[in-house]
């Protein structure tokens, strides 16, 4: 398993954003819903090490994140993009790919070649030379999305990745998405459930804090069998899901 | 979940990289994309118009001119050198790349420091080339010397200290505004030290203060310059470089792990570069604390600025072997090689004066430069350039040398200077007087002669074509500016004449102005 939690919570305060995650996740792509505030990007932080949880236990790609050494080789085969992506607006998208390459240690031998197959995924070619600030919100998306693949990575955790993109852009990073998935572990933050429907094999629910429900997305299309509220089939099912959820006071709920 | 509970398998076999080829490449970007960049033409033309023309001003003496490059151009370089650097250390904050960057293998340190790096690259480069730009133009014009390497590595390590102190701020305090406060609180600084070293409060923020020393003109030339002062300053920026550079990688709010973890993880004996982090806070806090006593233990010296005894023992007073260049003529005139641009106006503006006092008791037969501390005090206090020992007029260059733009004042001061000497003798004396509340304070009493002294002198400077004393009360100035410019009016053989014959009478005060022909 690529991601094992045990019982994680993660509080900001009083306000406990993650409560008790039980989770595991080997490779595939394994989508991550949820209403705002629910605790998603709190456990995509979490599962990124860059925020230690408060309690419960992490293993990531089979290593403690709390121990030095073993962080920093989960870090190398880690790949993130984070919600709000910051750049450094001088930089070339090539330069910001190259960066980030030599912070993840990928072999200099190796940097060249990973940073143009990089920008040629994200299909940013044209623009390898420009510098980031001359670059539209879907293409810094990308230039994003290209950083955090270019050290090949084991576990890939993409916060709203497809936000900013036209839907040509989307339908060729759903694709994206299914290559990562087949070797590696996957997990994608979103609004959208057409892309958790078109590119996920796993969907994970979370609500206040809690995963509320688990299965394949054809499994939460099934529970929204029925419920009135939502325009396409895997909206109703998330809907049904939420509202289920929060009548019956909250908890884990397996599909 | 039996799995959470299980040892981790062995560690992936590590990529093959050179953390210092993978760092080198980071840091040509980083060198590519500092902002300092931006602040290169402003300072070279700060540069040119401030430290540049000041040194140029100078007359060309190796130690006289490196005194600009701490004095002048280091304080230009602060303001720079501190707001880029703080600026470069918010980038974190500021473009919100903190968790993008806190997901990287690398550990935060070693991308922070390259960061850091390449605005001090800039910083230095920069220091160094106008540096270079100020000795290449004095050595083309010095006629003996070498140049003082001491001010360059002292500034150079100054300004890396600047850069980390307002780096490690930025990346602590990251903010828009953090830049500016960090230049600006800086530069406060540094102009509180050197307000310090200017007014001799005590203390060891004089000492440490880069600017604000300036080495009597001597130091260099005949004498040896101390080194104690620079080694402690070195060891004091030095010291706060790597302390600041150790917190950086020990704080918790730039990515490290705090003290705690820190401790614990040297007292493990892992993660070597915390270890490196706290060695280096370690040794830079244990180089300040010593410089620190080091500078507590500064004395005055008699160079004008500061020694440290225990490394400065008998350093100060070491003379410099030297071959002096001379004048040939009836009046031979010998100047330290460092003077050798000198020696053409010098001997012109004495043999003028010397033609008129020849033959006469008490006159020189020729002139030799000496270090100004070999003359008596009252010299030095009355502005004077000599005096006749043992028929030598023994003069110095130092006050001389600030007239070098004007000829003319040069030829005045010596002509006024080796005729008052023959004529008057002493310049005047020291005296101690007690104030008022018991105070004492020590002045200086000028010795203007007597009235038909002052009455001889004045005619024989006016005959020179030089510009007379301003004579003072009792005697009515214009009896005695009369006297003078008939004396002045008589034929050089006359003067003269009356010279060999009353000289002694007139230097032993018994000849009246209505006396003088």
């Amino acid at each position: 398993m690529n991601i094992e939690l045990n019982g994680v919570s993660r509080s900001f305060g009083k306000n406990r954003a993650v409560d008790g995650v039980s989770l595991e996740a080997g490779p595939g792509v394994l989508g991550l819903l949820g209403p705002n505030g629910a605790g998603k990007t709190s456990l995509l932080r979490m599962l990124a090490t860059v925020l230690p949880p408060s309690s419960g236990q992490i293993r990531l790609l089979e290593r403690d994140p709390g121990r030095t050494a073993d962080r920093r080789d989960i870090r190398r085969r880690l790949g993130y993009l984070p919600q709000n992506l910051g750049y450094y607006s001088a930089f070339t998208v090539v330069e910001f790919i190259e960066y980030f390459a030599l912070l993840k240690e990928v072999p200099s031998a190796r940097v060249p070649r990973a940073v143009a197959a990089a920008v040629e995924r994200v299909d940013l070619g044209a623009k390898a030379k420009s510098r980031l600030r001359t670059l539209s919100g879907g293409m810094l998306r990308r230039v994003g999305i290209a950083q955090a693949i270019v050290n090949d990575p084991d576990l890939l955790l993409l916060d709203e990745p497809t936000a900013g993109l036209d839907p040509e852009q989307r339908v060729g990073f759903r694709a994206l998405l299914r290559a990562l998935g087949e070797s590696s572990t996957v997990v994608v933050s979103t609004h959208l459930v057409e892309d958790v429907g078109a590119a996920c094999s796993e969907v994970t629910l979370m609500d206040t804090g809690h995963v509320v429900f688990r299965g394949t997305p054809a499994e939460l299309v099934t529970r929204g069998e029925g419920h009135e509220i939502g325009d396409a089939p895997l909206e109703r099912g998330y809907s049904a899901v939420l509202q289920a959820a929060r009548v019956s006071g909250q908890g884990s709920v397996a599909a | 979940m039996t799995a959470l509970l299980s040892e981790s398998p062995p560690a992936a076999a590590a990529p093959r990289t050179r953390p210092w080829l993978l760092a080198a490449r980071i840091l040509r970007m980083e060198i590519r994309h500092s902002a300092f960049v931006w602040s290169l033409p402003l300072l070279v033309v700060l540069f040119i118009f401030d430290p540049y023309r000041t040194a140029t001003s100078y007359p060309a003496l190796w130690p006289l001119r490196s005194t600009v490059v701490l004095n002048k151009f280091w304080p230009d370089m602060v303001i720079f050198s501190a707001g880029f650097a703080a600026w470069a250390g918010t980038r974190e904050g500021r473009r919100n790349t903190s968790d993008l960057l806190g997901t990287t293998a690398r550990p935060a340190w070693t991308r922070q420091l390259c960061s850091l790096a390449g605005t001090a690259f800039w910083v230095v480069a920069a220091f160094l080339a106008g540096s270079i730009a100020i000795y290449v133009r004095t050595s083309e014009q010095v006629s003996w010397g070498s140049p003082p390497v001491s001010p360059v590595i002292v500034g150079a390590v100054g300004l890396l200290m600047v850069c980390a102190v307002a780096f490690t701020l930025g990346a602590l305090f990251p903010g828009r505004f953090t830049a500016p406060i960090v230049a600006v609180a800086l530069m406060l600084v540094t102009l509180a030290a050197f307000r310090q070293a200017v007014d001799s409060t005590g203390g060891p923020i004089p000492v440490l203060s880069p600017d604000g020393s300036v080495p009597g003109n001597d130091y260099g030339l005949f004498y040896r310059t101390t080194i104690g002062v620079p080694i402690v300053q070195v060891m004091v920026f030095g010291g706060v470089t790597l302390a600041a550079l150790g917190l950086l990688g020990l704080s918790s709010r730039t990515g490290g792990t705090g003290w705690r973890g820190a401790l614990s993880a040297v007292a493990a004996g892992g993660a070597r570069l915390r270890t490196v982090a706290l060695t280096f806070f370690a040794v830079g806090v244990a180089l300040l604390v010593a410089g620190l006593g080091l500078a507590g233990t500064a004395t005055g010296s008699p160079s004008g600025g500061y020694e440290i005894p225990s490394i400065d023992s008998g350093i100060i007073s070491k003379p410099i072997p030297y071959t002096p260049v001379c004048s040939t003529g009836s009046f031979p005139v010998c100047v330290h090689p460092a003077y050798r641009g000198y020696l053409p106006p010098v001997s012109a503006a004495m043999a003028a004066a010397v033609a008129e006092l020849a033959g006469l008791p008490g006159a020189p037969a020729r002139a030799t430069e000496v270090p100004q501390e070999r003359l008596p005090q009252a010299v030095g206090y009355g502005n004077g350039d000599g005096e006749v020992t043992n028929g030598v007029y023994q003069f110095t260059l130092t006050n001389a040398v600030a007239l070098q733009p004007d000829p003319s004042l040069l030829k005045d001061s010596f002509q006024q200077d080796i005729v008052h000497a023959v004529i008057v003798g002493s310049p005047g004396q020291i005296v101690t007087s007690t104030l008022p509340d018991g105070t004492k304070t020590t002045g200086f009493q000028p010795d203007n002669g007597t009235p038909a002294q002052q009455a001889v002198e004045g005619g024989l400077l006016e005959a020179l074509g030089v510009r007379p004393y301003q004579y003072p009360n009792p005697v009515p100035p214009s009896e005695v500016t009369a006297a003078a410019a008939k004396f002045a009016a008589l034929p050089a053989a006359t003067r003269h004449a009356w010279l060999v014959a009353n000289l002694a009478a007139l230097r032993a005060g018994t000849i009246t102005v209505a006396q003088v022909p």
